[in-house]
């Protein structure tokens, strides 16, 4: 059950390396390099990547194939602004939160702890993207 | 889904871990009464560190009304936090009454204070996620420890 549930972060993860890399792209032609958004938008990829890659080598250390990510991924509406980066930036994170909240649900001891930690920085980079604070980060039920 | 035995069940539209998983016969595992739940301690233990949070979160609004728009929204998720913590036990928790919080005059040291204790409550509830045996109470304990690190990013940003 936890490795289902990894594979499902995995998953996100792969998506959210995806669309940073969009949102990356269109914020490197309308905003400064020095941008508060590219600079946030860059950490934020690496943390995503390195995320990828440490849940890709756990499930591969327990001899278990790790979900490739897709050749692409469909984004919903336009992203084309500084505006609407922030707002796919925050989708990515709204939808990570949520699958390592499922996550924790169905895993326990140190990959639960894997999942909450990546919950709580989901949570803390939908703030940054200019979110507000919610009471229940992850539960979509709330 | 109701369980008898002091929790509530927190529904979700996830898949539950094994011990949340309803039964062959219908019966949730949780539903068998037993006061000696594990979870049921924990969850009464987080609820009084909770109320006890919110009682500082409040206290330092009333002192320091020149903050409430930091502090207002801290309440705010504070109070949420007690109520569904509250709402998953079947019976109210009997909570010891503890002393009034103090505030201090200054408002920076006063947001500090509420700060650390946001802060500790954040580790409080990631430990009691880690703990939690019923994997929906862990889901929501892990959510709540999230929230409590928006909020001190938020005390610690402040204008």
């Amino acid at each position: 059950m936890s490795l289902d549930a990894l594979q499902g972060c995995l998953a996100a993860e792969h998506a959210a390396v995806y669309g940073y890399g969009v949102l990356g792209g269109v914020l490197a032609g309308t905003t400064a390099p020095d941008s508060a958004d590219q600079v946030l938008a860059a950490a934020t990829y690496v943390e995503h990547r390195r995320r990828r890659d440490d849940l890709t080598a756990l499930i591969t250390s327990r001899e278990t194939e790790p979900v490739a990510a897709d050749p692409a991924y469909e984004i919903s509406g336009k992203v084309a602004t500084p505006a609407q980066c922030r707002a796919l930036a925050r989708l990515l994170e709204d939808r990570c939160a949520q699958t390592y909240a499922d996550a924790v649900s169905r895993c326990v001891g140190s990959d639960r702890e894997l999942t909450a930690r990546g919950l709580t920085a989901s949570a803390l980079r939908l703030v940054s993207w200019g979110a507000d604070p919610e009471p229940f980060p992850g539960l979509a039920e709330f | 889904m109701l369980g008898a035995g002091g929790l509530v069940l927190l529904t979700g539209p996830v898949a539950c871990s094994a011990r949340d998983e309803t039964r062959a016969d219908g019966a949730s595992p949780l539903a068998d009464p037993s006061t000696d739940d594990p979870d049921v301690a924990l969850l009464t233990a987080a609820i009084q560190q909770e109320k006890t949070l919110l009682a500082l979160a409040v206290a330092t609004l009333r002192r320091h009304g020149d903050q409430a728009r930091v502090v207002q929204p801290v309440v705010s998720r504070q109070r949420a936090h007690v109520t569904r913590l509250t709402a998953s036990l079947t019976e109210p928790p009997a909570l010891r009454r503890g002393p009034p919080p103090v505030v201090l005059r200054r408002a920076p040291a006063a947001l500090k204070i509420l700060r650390d204790q946001v802060s500790t409550a954040e580790q409080h509830r990631l430990s009691d996620c880690l703990d939690a045996t019923s994997g929906l109470l862990a889901r929501l304990l892990a959510s709540v420890s999230a929230s409590h690190a928006t909020t001190v990013e938020a005390l610690r940003s402040r204008p």
